[in-house]
């Protein structure tokens, strides 16, 4: 039944694709009609690489090829994620997860069904139909999940819509039913006129003065899009305009260019221009894909008791969710108050300024004790340490002020001894950088990426870093990667703390060949991460901070989710998440799964795509 | 814990409004205010007398009372943990006083509830005879199309002893006022419609107890302005600095208005030193905190904490044309405020706040040489020379910096939780400020330039006029034909209130009504 429905919107679909595409599609470009003489099956059932993935695979999967495909999955939405931190424009994310894509979840595009044969395309289509889904189950029953799913799947949704051919990309969007209604300049032109209260048969001066100063507007607006016409067929700027595309629509389906101010407003319609037609696309593919996952959500519990899903399922999502830092250090619960002075060397630049505007002030704003405050406790200051040490930084507030402004309720809270009484992490990097922007008087956020170069010049000043690390410092932070700039600050400050590190570095970079310097080979991804690592130097244990990218150290435990780790995270978890005997069975088998997983998932995901041919 | 059965939150209110010889004090109380002096001026002239108890009662909150800064963990919680929040400061109390032993903390509190006595009786007569109850309900309704809206809406409240108490809901607005009668407090904060009613939300859990719908809000804080005003610091304002509210009045209003299509929009007086906007329209309430928080950074053009001295940063020679119509706003107000009345160039120590936001050297050496030699030129020269010699520069980065730096100096500073969080929440308008005792009064946008914060009536004058009511024309349980406030000051602000927002609110839901019924009989002819 669905597949007949899919078949006849396919054949329609491809027929406007080919007049939109008509412009400039690439000469091998395949038409839908040709792909269905091919293989009609494919056509069918995948007639693109891109998939709104509104109808679930009715295959039978066992167990463990259910794990394989999901695992071949989450990779690459892991490295999505990181290509995210470490890339500022799309682009650069775009060759960062280039070839983790084409290693665990590769489509070939519909050019290349007779040479790959139609098998193989339908293979792969169905490979990222079936993962796509199951990791749909692992992630939708908590916020956090489901938002972290859906960021990546929607990352990984541009990135293939962005290398799909043309005719396939225009047939999508007509297969989609976004409803999008194309408007011309002119329409907005009357819009315009209509919002402003000026007639049609106005006075012609009237009309045109509005008009002209619209235009310069548009123009403003849309830069590139008058450009861009402009450069393909000459001609002068009223003409470029006169050509240009835009579709109306409410500006809420377009959050993201409101945001940037990268459309017109005009009565609560948002003009996007064709170039940005993606992000409506994405916003229909993220709307459709959450709405999804809630409704997976309330379905989910009738699986519950069913089968041995659920331990797989959960030890999936805890990839994502055990690289929150946790204080399992050696230093736990034995900072004491009055160390903190003395450990503040170790502290990730945030936090440094937190600490000194803290000493310099005795006041930090709501948002700065959060960040703070958290961070001590996963260095290891026990909840009697933080009420001693808040109170006693906050020494020129009387007690009863500082009792009534529920200071100490804040420090509880941190701890989870009050309120919702969740035991709160220290905020990664992430977080950090992106949400609760500074505002006035707040001394929080990343100083990489909330400090003005000159202020993040002085601080570098005074770490006595070189003039070239600095500049090389602060051009990274000015292109957005505020955490690779942090590595690079903490490589060249902590790299010369201990001579012994740096000579170990050496000794093995001058084996391999390679540079000299100090290197981290984890990016910083977490303030607690830099504390670890720092301590790590001092106490000696460089081993684990300055390290080979296979061998995770002792420094960074229970946080970074590299296959290596996997173990160790389901041991903690079976200990501590123990609820009947029966789930703990089956969680031990899962932890062996992976321990399975961390000899030759590769090797493995290979032998059984050769079987399944 | 959280209900009204919660023995430790009651005690305060014991020990004021449910005294049985309230009636009697609330006689005693007037008279005593009028040999105190009575009504008096400005809050920030503060004079002695009756003035000084308000000082007293709130000397806690210097710091973001309206802005939840400290209050952050408060604002943006579960029921689950109000639920805790209530004992949490009664026990935070009782163990930080054991830990050391103050005596000050342990008698505090104790001085604060004979204080508060005062506070209480006369907010207790506003509540009882002012506070348009009638009015607030027919808004928080929306015309009942949906008869939980105003069910499942949360009250919070405030009492004079800060106990602070979130997730309460009514049926009713005579519900609502009983219980605030009742409790008295000294501020009434409005948080969203939520798909439970908060008052049942602890039968719930917590992820089954979410935020539905709530108006798009705005809150813009003096405080945000003291790096650039050079008149008042913290809590005060004056005439000058009042022209930043204007400013951000209108830029909000005309972008709500124009660019997204909104309507219905109240901007309130915060009570002291900062203003509310409510924005209303039904696809503003159901705003998503994605599309809120897409909003906020479309509107927001100063970006930045205490480490970022330049804080506009608009890429390019070209604005969006929002950004433009706002210039044109901000404009306006630059040379006459900031140069002329703030004299933000008057003084090297001021200018060089201005000079660092310009990223050449030479140029701010050779302008602040230039200054420092003509002690006598004016503001307005001296802004003059600054964007000569920054034109004069053939780099197009340098020609923007004037506009950038106008801009910094203008353009709204929105507090941008406020306005992303659903669960946040706002002071409700009509309320009285603790510390000041004005009424947080509607502001009409149009006349925002007319706007005096200094006039707005306190509570203390309203209720001096309310004493002067002549026999038979009010009676004292409000049930009077013509409502009390009529005969206060407080009339045109209520009635602009039900002028320009109730009405206009009331006739959308008509027309949508109207619009629906219309297609449903088009289906059933058909
Ligand atoms: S990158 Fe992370 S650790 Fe470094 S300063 Fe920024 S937030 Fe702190
Ligand atoms: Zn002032």
């Amino acid at each position: 039944m669905f597949k007949q429905d899919r078949a006849a919107a396919a054949g329609a679909g491809a027929g406007a694709g080919l007049s939109a595409a008509s412009a400039g599609g690439p000469a091998a470009s395949l038409s839908r009609e040709a792909l269905a003489r091919i293989d009609p099956q494919l056509a069918a059932d995948y007639p693109f690489t891109l998939n709104m993935y509104a109808v679930p695979p009715r295959d039978e999967l066992t167990l463990t090829q259910f794990e394989l495909l999901a695992l071949d999955r989450l990779r690459v939405l892991r490295a999505i994620e990181t290509a995210r931190l470490r890339a500022k424009s799309d682009d650069d994310v775009a060759r960062l997860i280039e070839p983790v894509v084409n290693k665990h979840l590769e489509l070939k595009r519909n050019t290349l069904v007779r040479a790959a044969g139609p098998q193989v395309l339908y293979e792969q289509r169905r490979k990222d139909h079936i993962s796509h889904f199951i990791l749909r189950l692992a992630f939708c029953r908590s916020d956090d999940l489901r938002q972290w799913f859906v960021r990546q799947e929607v990352e990984l949704f541009k990135f293939r819509f962005g290398i799909e051919q043309q005719v396939d990309r225009d047939a999508f969007i007509a297969l989609a039913n976004l409803d999008l209604a194309p408007v011309s300049f002119e329409d907005m032109c009357r819009e315009k006129m209509a919002a402003a209260g000026v007639a049609p048969t106005a006075p012609a001066a009237q009309r045109q003065e509005l008009l002209s100063r619209f235009a310069a507007d548009v123009r403003a607006t849309y830069p590139h899009v008058v450009q861009q016409h402009q450069q393909q067929t000459g001609g002068s700027e009223s003409d470029a305009l006169r050509r240009a595309v835009f579709y109306r629509v409410p500006f809420e389906r377009v959050c993201e260019l409101v945001g940037r101010r990268a459309v017109l407003l005009m009565g609560g319609a948002a003009y996007v221009p064709e170039s940005e037609r993606l992000v409506l696309v994405a916003n229909a593919f993220r709307a459709a894909l959450s709405d999804s996952l809630m409704a997976t959500a309330k379905a989910l519990p009738r699986l519950d008791e069913e089968d041995r899903l659920m331990p797989v399922l959960d030890s999936l999502a805890r990839q994502y969710l055990d690289r929150e830092y946790k204080s399992t250090g050696p230093r736990s619960g034995t900072i004491r108050h009055e160390d903190i002075a003395g450990l503040s060397q170790h502290f990730p630049p945030c936090m440094q300024n937190l600490y000194q505007t803290l000493r310099h002030n005795a006041h930090l704003k709501h948002v700065g004790r959060l960040h703070l405050g958290l961070f001590l406790k996963g260095i290891g200051m026990p909840l009697e340490e933080a009420l001693v040490f808040w109170r006693k930084a906050f020494h020129k507030m009387s007690d009863d002020e500082y009792n009534k402004k529920g200071y100490v309720y804040n420090v509880r809270y941190n701890y989870g001894m009050e309120g919702k009484r969740t035991d709160y992490t220290p905020y990664s990097c992430a977080k950090i950088i992106t949400s609760m922007q500074p505002g006035a008087g707040d001394a929080h956020g990343c100083p990489f990426r909330h400090f003005s170069p000159e202020r993040l010049g002085e601080m570098m000043q005074r770490l006595s870093v070189s003039e070239q690390g600095a500049g090389e410092i602060l051009r990274t932070s000015r292109e957005g990667h505020y955490q690779l700039a942090c590595t690079r600050l903490f490589e060249l400050t902590r790299g010369r703390v201990h001579a012994a590190a740096q000579a170990q570095q050496n000794q093995q970079a001058a084996g391999q060949g390679g540079p000299p310097a100090f290197q981290l080979v984890e990016p910083i991804e977490h303030p607690n991460q830099w504390f670890d690592l720092s301590m790590g130097l001092e106490s000696g244990e460089h081993k684990g901070s300055a390290r080979t990218p296979a061998k995770p150290g002792p420094a960074a435990n229970g946080r970074m989710s590299t296959p290596g780790q996997v173990k160790i995270q389901t041991q903690t978890q079976t200990q501590t998440q123990t609820q009947t005997p029966m789930q703990t069975q089956t969680q031990t088998q899962t932890q062996m799964d992976y321990e399975f997983d961390d000899v030759d998932m590769d090797a493995l995901a290979e032998l059984e795509r050769e079987m399944d041919r | 814990m959280l209900g009204g059965d919660s023995p430790a939150r009651v005690r305060a209110a014991d020990s004021t409004a449910e005294s049985p010889a309230r009636a009697a004090l609330a006689e005693a109380g007037t008279g005593e205010k009028r040999a105190g002096g009575g009504v008096d001026g400005g809050a920030a002239n503060g004079s002695p007398g009756p003035r000084k108890r308000w000082a007293r009662i709130d000397s806690d909150s210097d710091e973001g009372d309206e802005h939840g800064d400290d209050s952050g963990a408060r604002h943006s919680g579960s029921p689950a943990q109000a639920r805790q929040q209530q004992p949490a400061v009664v026990d935070d109390l009782d163990e930080t006083a054991l830990q050391t032993m103050d005596v000050d903390a342990i008698v505090a509190p104790i001085i604060k509830q004979e204080l508060t006595a005062d506070l209480a009786l006369l907010l207790t007569i506003f509540y009882k005879r002012l506070f348009p109850f009638k009015e607030m309900h027919q808004w928080l309704s929306y015309g009942n199309v949906d008869p939980n809206y105003f069910t499942h809406r949360e009250f919070s409240f405030t009492q004079a002893s800060d106990a602070y108490i979130r997730f309460q809901s009514y049926k009713t607005a005579d519900e609502l006022k009983s219980e605030i009668l009742r409790l008295c407090p000294v501020k009434i904060d409005i948080g969203a419609v939520y798909n439970v009613k908060p008052k049942d939300a602890r039968a719930v859990s917590s992820s089954a107890f979410v935020p539905l719908e709530r108006e798009l809000v705005f809150d813009v804080d003096m405080t945000d302005y003291d790096e650039i005003r050079t008149c008042c610091k913290g809590a005060e304002v004056c005439g000058k600095c009042w022209n930043f509210m204007s400013i951000a009045i209108k830029v909000v209003d005309r972008a709500m208005r124009e660019d997204f299509g909104f309507k219905h929009i109240l901007w309130v007086f915060s009570g002291r030193r900062g203003v509310h906007c409510w924005v209303a329209d039904q696809r503003a309430r159901k705003l998503t905190a994605e599309a809120r928080r897409a909003i906020v950074s479309y509107l927001e053009v100063v970006k930045g904490g205490e480490n970022m001295a330049k804080k506009v940063n608009l890429r390019g020679a070209q604005m969006h044309p929002s950004i433009s119509s706002s210039y044109t706003i901000c404009s306006k107000y630059f040379v006459p405020v900031l140069l002329e009345e703030m004299k933000i160039l008057s003084t090297q120590e001021r200018w060089a706040k201005v000079l660092q936001l310009i990223p050449d050297e030479s140029i701010r050496r050779n302008l602040d040489a230039a200054w420092k030699s003509h002690p006598n030129a004016t503001d307005t020269e001296r802004w003059n020379q600054l964007k000569a010699a920054l034109a004069r520069e053939q780099k197009p980065m340098l020609n923007t910096i004037s506009r950038d730096i106008l801009l910094q100096y203008t353009y709204p500073r929105l507090d941008a939780h406020v306005s992303i969080g659903m669960n946040h929440l706002l002071k409700s308008p009509f309320c009285v400020h603790p510390k000041t005792g004005r009424v947080c009064v509607p502001i009409d946008p149009k006349a925002c330039d007319k706007f005096d914060p200094s006039a707005v009536p306190t509570i203390e004058e309203l209720v001096h006029e309310l004493d002067k009511i002549p026999a038979g024309a009010g009676n004292t349980d409000g049930s009077s034909r013509t409502p009390d406030y009529e005969h206060t000051s407080l009339k045109p602000y209520i009635d602009m209130f039900k002028r320009d927002f109730l009405a206009g609110m009331g006739e959308s839901i008509r027309s949508a009504l109207r619009a629906k019924r219309e297609d449903l009989d088009k289906e059933l002819t058909f």
